[in-house]
Parts: structure tokens; sequence; C-alpha cells
């Protein structure tokens, strides 16, 4: 496999931004593609450092994208800038006029994300279902469904930095906004694979729990046991959303290239 | 241009090399002409964009750069060594073109080098002219048998070209290689001096012999306009 990190310059950031790629080496067929987000305090580097991933996407032949998406919760940042279309639109595109082996098919594209991440592959991935088949959220949720105001601390100022004062729910950063309105329009919709660690407090299960069982999508709430907010749940359930929930298989052991 | 970092596994090198790739801005959609950029002695994939204006100059060409490290193999396959030449000359060709939208035409590749680099570059345009139209060598060690008597820190020239009357009869000394290239395609040659040096007079010699056997070659000796040439020669790809 081949590891690469790119420094991209985005049109809608106006940034300079890095990305770790993982593509095989010599790829012979359009690739299907995991795109991952990190969490909030992390960057393009932590996947591929802390888990497993390029033996998983090794193993399948399969490439893998990590953006950064800074502090934006990867959504068009009220007092910010557009990363949501940034990583929704501009990287997709330059990503596959970069790499023509990328596969274009949605069929073969799936979003992902742990922690601020997953509710990043909520947003991204419903936001764009024409883009993404499925969307793999571990250790998050809709953290739009919530009143965020600039109270002193620095979890407030960095949430209204994203959403604004008020609740953002009911508009584009929505997770459940941008559920009901794609049922609305009658699809298409993600296959979502939802993952979270039975010692943390989602592990109970959260408000998207029950929301998406009464909508058209396909949705699986797992619960990893022994395990909470950290690296250990997120290799298991990166690998879980890829081997098992979207069936993409192991073809290779060869432990080199 | 977008930069990329790569870290692959060369099979014919048989060990991990790194990469440092430039690709185009969004306004050119391919497929893109194709730049070799070879290191020096002591340099490696980094050294280009660490010494030199190089994306600078040809962000506007609508090339794709490529700068591998080779370590001190003078990209040949070494005697006791790895086969540096194997991966110039195939599989990084290959490697590229899997994954980016490249020319795969022979005139829109072009290998570059600096010093060592310079004598790469002159090597793998005689060993694969139907890879690469032309090579540039920037002040190259085009005779790296004077290294047998001018020793070299840290490199044994035995080790990379083996006893010095083998190498003298190999396609490693460019004079063999220039004079035995049987292709009917055959490579442009540029060879830069920018010194009045030792080197100078080698890229004179070469020049000669090569211009005598039918390669069309060309020797620029103005001082300290190497890049410009080099910028001018891809642009007119």
């Amino acid at each position: 496999m081949a590891f690469m990190e790119i420094n991209l310059y985005s049109e809608v950031l106006n940034l300079e931004i890095p990305v770790s790629v993982i593509l095989p080496q010599q790829p012979s067929r359009p690739l299907k593609t995991v795109w991952l987000y990190h969490g909030s305090t992390g960057d393009h580097t932590l996947w591929a450092r802390y888990t497993n991933l390029e033996r998983y996407v090794r193993e399948r032949g399969m490439a893998a994208i990590i953006p950064t998406g800074h502090k934006s919760l990867f959504t068009n940042m009220v007092h910010g800038q557009d990363y949501g279309t940034f990583l929704g639109e501009e990287l997709v595109a330059r990503m596959r006029q970069i790499f023509p082996c990328l596969s274009r098919a949605r069929e073969d594209n799936y979003v992902g994300g742990l922690s601020n991440g997953a509710y990043g592959a909520f947003r991204v991935g419903l936001r764009y279902p024409e883009t993404f088949c499925a969307i793999g959220a571990f250790s998050g949720g809709d953290t739009a469904d919530q009143y965020f105001t600039d109270d002193g601390t620095y979890r407030g100022r960095r949430h209204v930095l994203v959403f604004g004062e008020g609740c953002p729910a009911e508009s584009e950063h929505g997770v459940k906004y941008l559920a009901r309105k794609l049922t609305k329009q009658g699809g298409p919709y993600p296959r979502i694979y939802h993952a979270a660690g039975e010692l943390e407090p989602s592990g109970r299960g959260d408000g998207l729990t029950g929301f998406f069982k009464e909508l058209p999508f396909e949705y699986r709430f797992e619960v990893f046991p022994g395990v909470g907010h950290e690296w250990k749940l997120w290799d298991q359930a990166v690998f879980r959303y890829i081997d098992d929930f979207l069936g993409i298989k192991a073809e290779t052991t060869k432990y080199y290239v | 241009m977008d930069w990329i970092y790569v870290q692959m596994q060369s099979e014919s090198a048989r060990t991990p090399l790194p990469l440092d790739i430039l690709v185009p801005d969004r306004r050119f959609p391919g497929p893109y002409k194709t730049v070799f950029l070879l290191h020096d002695m002591a340099g490696n994939n980094t050294s280009w964009m660490r010494h030199t204006n190089i994306e600078e100059r040809l962000a506007e060409t609508g090339a794709v750069l490529v700068m591998p490290s080779c370590l001190n193999s003078f990209y040949v396959n070494m005697y006791y060594g790895y086969d540096m030449l194997d991966y110039m000359t195939k599989e990084l060709v290959q490697l590229c073109e899997g994954w980016f939208r490249l020319d795969q035409r022979r005139e829109s590749r072009l290998v570059a080098g600096l010093g060592m680099g310079g004598y790469g570059a002159v090597r793998a345009a005689l060993a694969a002219p139907e890879v690469f139209g032309t090579a540039v060598s920037l002040d190259g060690f085009l005779d790296p048998g004077r290294f047998y008597q001018e020793k070299l820190a840290a490199v044994k020239m035995e080790d990379v070209m083996g006893p010095e009357g083998y190498f003298r009869r190999s396609p490693n000394n460019l004079w063999v290689a220039a004079r035995g290239l049987a292709y009917n395609v055959k490579p442009e040659i540029v060879l830069i001096s920018s010194a009045k040096d030792a080197f100078r007079n080698e890229a004179e010699a070469l020049y000669t012999a090569m211009t005598e056997w039918g390669i069309s070659a060309c020797l620029k000796t103005d001082e300290e306009k190497g890049l410009d040439f080099l910028a001018e020669k891809v642009r007119a790809m």
C-alpha cells in the first residue's frame, strides 16, 4: 500500500489542508473508498496512527481518505468557513481528479467518523446522499441538537463558533433535520452503522437510536462491551463497519505491498 | 500545485521508499506530462523542494513532478545493493500511471537530475528510451569512473558499479550505453554544465560522442541558467 500525505489547496476554505490517503500500489479496478473524519481534538494523522486501518484497507484492495476538519465539526461554520461544502463537494471532486483510480460510484463510497467526526459523518452523509451510500458513526450523534451559548467556557465558545447562539437542530446542521428532509425527498437513503462503547454515555443509546427506526433508513446500532470513548473502540468499530456492515471482505493476507 | 508525500514499498528495490509528488492545480485536468526529478548524492526525495523553487518555476507547465529517493545508488542496478534502475525505469513509472492521469507517450516524460541525479537521468533515458523522451542533466557526474580514484565519502564505487574494469565495459558507463543504443527511438539528451570545472569536460566529451553516434544531444553552458533551461524544456513538451 502507498501511504500518502497530501497538502491540498482548498478554494472553498482558501487554505492548504492536509489529507492522508491510503491507496493500493497497483489499483486494478475503481477503488472503493472510505472517507474518515477525526474527533474534535484530532487531525488527519490519527486514524492511521491509532488503528489498524491501513491493514484493513490493504487486505480489501480499497482506499481510505482522511482529511483534517480542524474545529469545524465538519459542517459549514456560522463563524468560520464552509468545511461541510469542502468535505462533501470539493474534496471528493479534487481527490477524484488527482486519483482517477477512485470509484465515482455511490455504492463504492462510505463516510465515517469518530466522536465529533461521527456527527460529521452523519452531517456530510445525509447532506450528500448521492455521493455516499453509507455512514459509519462511532461514538457520536446529533451534536447540533443542543442549545449553545457563549458562556465563557472553551466548550461554549467553540460550539458557538460552529453553530451560532441558540439551537441549530432544525437547520442544515441538524442530523434529524437532514434525515427528515431526505425522507420527504424520498432518498436516496445512506445505510447507517452507529456504534458506541459500553462505558461511554452514548453506549446506552442516544436520541438517534429510536429516531432512525421510525424512518426508512437501514440503521444498525451496536454497543461494544468493555470499552469507552477510546481508540480501542474505534479500531474495532471501523473494522466492523467495513467488514461486516458494508460486507467488504479481505481478499489477501499478503503482509507487504 | 498540490503536494503529496508518499511512503510505498518498492518491489524492485525490495524496500520501502519515500516519494514527493507535486500535481498541477485543478485548472489542469490532465492527462499530465511527467517530470521525474532526481536528487544528488547525499540527497533524497525532499532535496528538490528544499533547495530549489521548482514548484514555483513549473506550476504553470501543467506537469506532474515526481521526486523519488534512490539513496546513493547512482540510480543503477547496484553491483551490491538495490536495483534502482529497474525501480526508476519500470516500477516508478507504472506506479505513477496507476495513481494519476498521466500522458503515456514517451515525449511527455522527462527525467532530470542534479549531480548524481544528472547521471541517473541520462542513464535512465539511455536504458529506457521507450519510456523517457528527454533527459536533462544539471551538472551531472557523467563519468562516475572518476570516483574510483577520487574517493567519495560513504560511497564505495565498487559496491555501486562493480570493479573498475567491469564498470568501464558496462552500460553504466554512459559512453558504452550511448554507443550501444540499439533502439529506433532515441532520447533527447540535454547536458547542462553551469560551472567551468572538471565536470564541464565530461559534459563536452559526452556531448561530442553522442552527437557523433546519432543521439540528439545539446550542451548548455550558461552560468546559473540550469533551472531556466529545464523549465523551458518542460513548457515546450
